[in-house]
């Protein structure tokens, strides 16, 4: 497996960085397409992501044999992507952690901004929604 | 790498307080101190347990650029109309406290019921706002919270607490 760095702006050094299940890879209009997880080795971070040039955003695995794709229109929407992580029963030896991968975007329609958010589950299900929030453990 | 979080405690009088990183557990009970032992520390029915003055401490951001929208919330019964009261809350948040040496008295700060299922919002804040970004390494607001039972408490109940946050990489 590669070995994928990051330089950390905030110590001043290069860690490694581990692959995620779901990483994302963004194709620009140019035809160039940066990944988080680069083939130059080097991880990226979302906000390096041109979204003026953005044509598709998708979100790849090395585990499962999906790929979510959002065909992207860079004039009129504004791309989303960040990890909801949960600590179930902290600090008990039931403890249980949870990684969600939330992708997708915004959009100004009629005045208003309207989500359209992707959530996918531990278990690799996918949910569509229009709020972040609506998606919780119970 | 993900970012690394910790849950920190303080103790002791405020202007003395000692803080304890990654706690083991949040074991609440009738003295101020980390990782308690309740069979030693026990509440008497009607009593209140000593306040917890809790921190959510990202300590290294990983390859992350911003962590932000804390949730806390508990799971769990708390029968004989005992109650679990917190400063956390997503509506009229009063920003962060400042430390005070905990007390067993009826709380000054934990003064909203805390939850049970999942907020539908962040419900503790970073730097005073809900809406607050940690962008490197730092801290939560103070989470403070406390269990009042009622002279009709039992032992044997159990709650946990979980927490959730974003990280945006």
């Amino acid at each position: 497996m590669a070995n994928y760095k990051f330089f950390q702006k905030d110590t001043g050094q290069w860690i490694d960085a581990p692959g995620e299940t779901w990483q994302w890879e963004a194709y620009l209009d140019d035809g160039t397409i940066l990944k988080q997880f680069g083939d130059d080795l080097l991880f990226h971070q979302f906000d390096e992501i041109d979204q003026n040039k953005l044509a598709i955003f998708k979100m790849v695995s090395s585990t499962y044999p999906q790929t979510y794709s959002v065909v992207f229109d860079s004039q009129n929407m504004k791309l989303i992507h960040f990890y909801r992580n949960t600590v179930l029963n902290a600090g008990t030896t039931d403890e249980i952690r949870h990684r969600l991968y939330y992708f997708g975007y915004e959009k100004k329609f009629m005045g208003k901004t309207e989500k359209v958010l992707m959530v996918i589950t531990p278990s690799n299900g996918l949910i569509l929604t229009p709020d972040p929030d609506l998606v919780a453990y119970i | 790498m993900a970012a690394i979080v910790e849950i920190d405690e303080q103790n002791g009088k405020s202007d003395s307080p000692l803080l304890t990183h990654n706690i083991s557990h949040t074991n609440m009970g009738s003295a101020d101190a980390v990782n308690l032992d309740p069979l030693i520390c026990p509440v008497s029915p009607g009593g209140n347990t000593c306040e917890k003055w809790q921190l959510f401490h990202v300590t290294n951001m990983g390859t992350s650029s911003r962590v932000r929208d804390l949730r806390i919330w508990r799971s769990g019964n708390l029968n004989d109309g005992a109650v679990h009261m917190t400063n956390a809350t997503p509506k009229s948040y009063l920003g962060a406290p400042v430390y005070t040496t905990p007390s067993a008295s009826i709380s000054q700060v934990a003064k909203n019921i805390m939850p049970t299922s999942t907020p539908t919002q962040a419900n503790l804040g970073i730097n005073g706002s809900l809406n607050g970004n940690l962008v490197s390494p730092g801290y939560s607001d103070f989470f403070v919270h406390q269990i009042q039972t009622t002279p009709k408490a039992i032992a044997g109940n159990t709650s946990t607490l979980n927490y959730q946050y974003d990280e945006v990489a």
